[in-house]
């Protein structure tokens, strides 16, 4: 395999390897390919009309992050909790557990504030450590179905390139881990996708044990992330049942949520309404106009995303590659009819629309209240 | 005949009620009703106005005032 040029493709990468996790927090924005008129549209060439619609392709894949109100809470605490674990490597650093439904963002706001700190770090710190190795703030781990002790320390190894990642039993694969962990300087261990633990059963407890081994001997702060970890037991306190063994994972996680967008009181209206903003000043389609999301289509978005932020950026990108396919060049509620969705917004979307339809609800703040179209 | 049943049947399940409505835990959350028994009747949405602006002074806000509020990048 022949490459032309040192830098991966963002669309190509696994942030579970170190390589592809600095092009990620390296990479410059993106910039906002210029809206053409019909007109400037026609006059394009074949040539260069097909390079312009593959730039507002990627463009729209890749809206965001949006600095919603949820996104900017949780980056506070995660920067409370971050920059209060200078403990010394003798005492255990609390860890953190952003636990939320999917399709709120979890993921989408740890990676960008991972960004953030590798960042800071290396800009603070520099790239290498004061014993010449490589410097790396950020480390982080998808974990994947019924994952282990063993399947977990590999993951870290697999993180750093590690060379006898794939052999070795898992006390040695531990240490191989945490020595790279303590070479590399980590300071934020981050383990997505949490919920493929098997919590309480054998391996769940063993991977407890494990995850407070890690809390207690690596100096990281480590920030779980998951849906229904609570429930999976990791907040327990334990129990009479002899589940004490979660207990002390508990009392050193501090819980975080993301909750969805509501529309019961004008503050969420309002903040429904910026989002909206957001996105629509991003979409780059010929005929868009003011107001054709945060207007005209504020209750229909509502229902079809449940106020869920995964949801509703799904549906802007794929209504946005249809309207440059198609030639529609803007969104409206034709288009977006033709456009499927996730499955779990689909079946929430009738209900939400009987609500707004018959006026008892609505996604607009009083003052955008306008007859939309 | 199973055409016209499974029409009748359709009709049968659009929700008709305001229970039906909010019987779906994500349009629970979505409208910030976590339990049946903590729900409460849904903030009646008031008649739509236009407060102090009126459509002309609407039409002559610019496309970056329009956009004054939104969110910006994380």
């Amino acid at each position: 395999m022949i490459g032309t040029t040192s830098l991966p493709s963002m669309g190509n990468l696994a942030l579970c390897r170190k390589e592809d996790f600095r092009a990620f927090a390296d990479a410059p924005r993106r910039s906002q390919p210029e809206l053409l008129t019909r007109a400037e549209l026609k006059k394009l060439s074949p040539e260069a009309r097909a390079e312009y619609n593959r730039r507002r392709r990627e463009w729209h894949a890749n809206l965001g992050p949006i600095k919603t109100p949820q996104l900017s809470a949780l980056h506070e605490d995660l920067w409370d909790i971050v920059d209060s674990n200078l403990q010394d490597g003798d005492k255990a650093k609390g860890a953190v557990a952003v636990d939320a439904f999917p399709g709120l963002g979890k993921t989408t706001s740890v990676l960008a504030f991972t960004r953030e700190f590798h960042r800071r770090e290396i800009a603070e710190e520099g790239e290498f450590t004061a014993q010449g190795n490589e410097r790396w703030p950020v480390c982080r781990v998808g974990l994947t179905g019924n994952t282990g002790m063993k399947d977990l320390n590999r993951a870290l190894l697999e993180f750093f390139g590690h060379p006898g990642r794939h052999r070795g039993t898992t006390a040695q694969l531990g240490q191989q881990a945490l020595d790279c962990v303590l070479s590399c300087e980590v300071r934020l261990l981050v383990l997505d996708d949490l919920h493929f633990l098997k919590w309480r059963k054998t391996s769940g407890i063993e991977v407890s044990n494990h995850l407070k081994w890690i809390a207690n001997e690596f100096p990281v702060t480590l920030l779980k992330v998951g849906v229904g970890l609570a429930e999976k037991g990791l907040f327990s306190e334990g129990d009479t049942g002899g589940d004490t063994t979660l207990a002390q994972t508990g009392r050193r996680t501090t819980r975080l949520d993301m909750p969805p967008f509501t529309i019961t009181k004008e503050n969420g209206r309002r903040e429904w309404r910026q989002m909206l903003l957001a996105l629509e000043k991003r979409i780059v389609l010929a005929d868009k106009h003011p107001g054709m999301l945060a207007d005209d289509l504020s209750d229909y978005l509502f229902a079809r995303s449940t106020g869920h932020i995964g949801s509703l950026m799904t549906l802007v990108n794929r209504g946005c590659q249809r309207a440059i396919r198609s030639g529609t060049e803007r969104l409206d509620r034709d288009l977006l009819d033709r456009v499927k969705n996730d499955e779990a917004s689909e079946a929430a979307r009738r209900e939400l629309e009987a609500a707004l339809g018959r006026g008892k609800l609505t996604s607009r703040p009083g003052a955008n209240r306008r007859k939309a179209a | 005949m199973a055409l016209r049943l499974s029409r009748e049947q359709a009709a049968i399940e659009l929700p008709d009620t305001e229970e039906q409505v909010l019987s779906l835990p994500s349009v629970r959350k979505a409208l910030g009703e976590e339990t049946a028994s903590s729900r409460g009747e849904p903030e009646v949405a008031a008649a739509p106005e236009m407060g102090d602006d009126d459509e002309a002074d609407l039409e002559d806000l610019g496309e970056d005032d329009f956009y004054a509020d939104a969110l910006e990048d994380a």
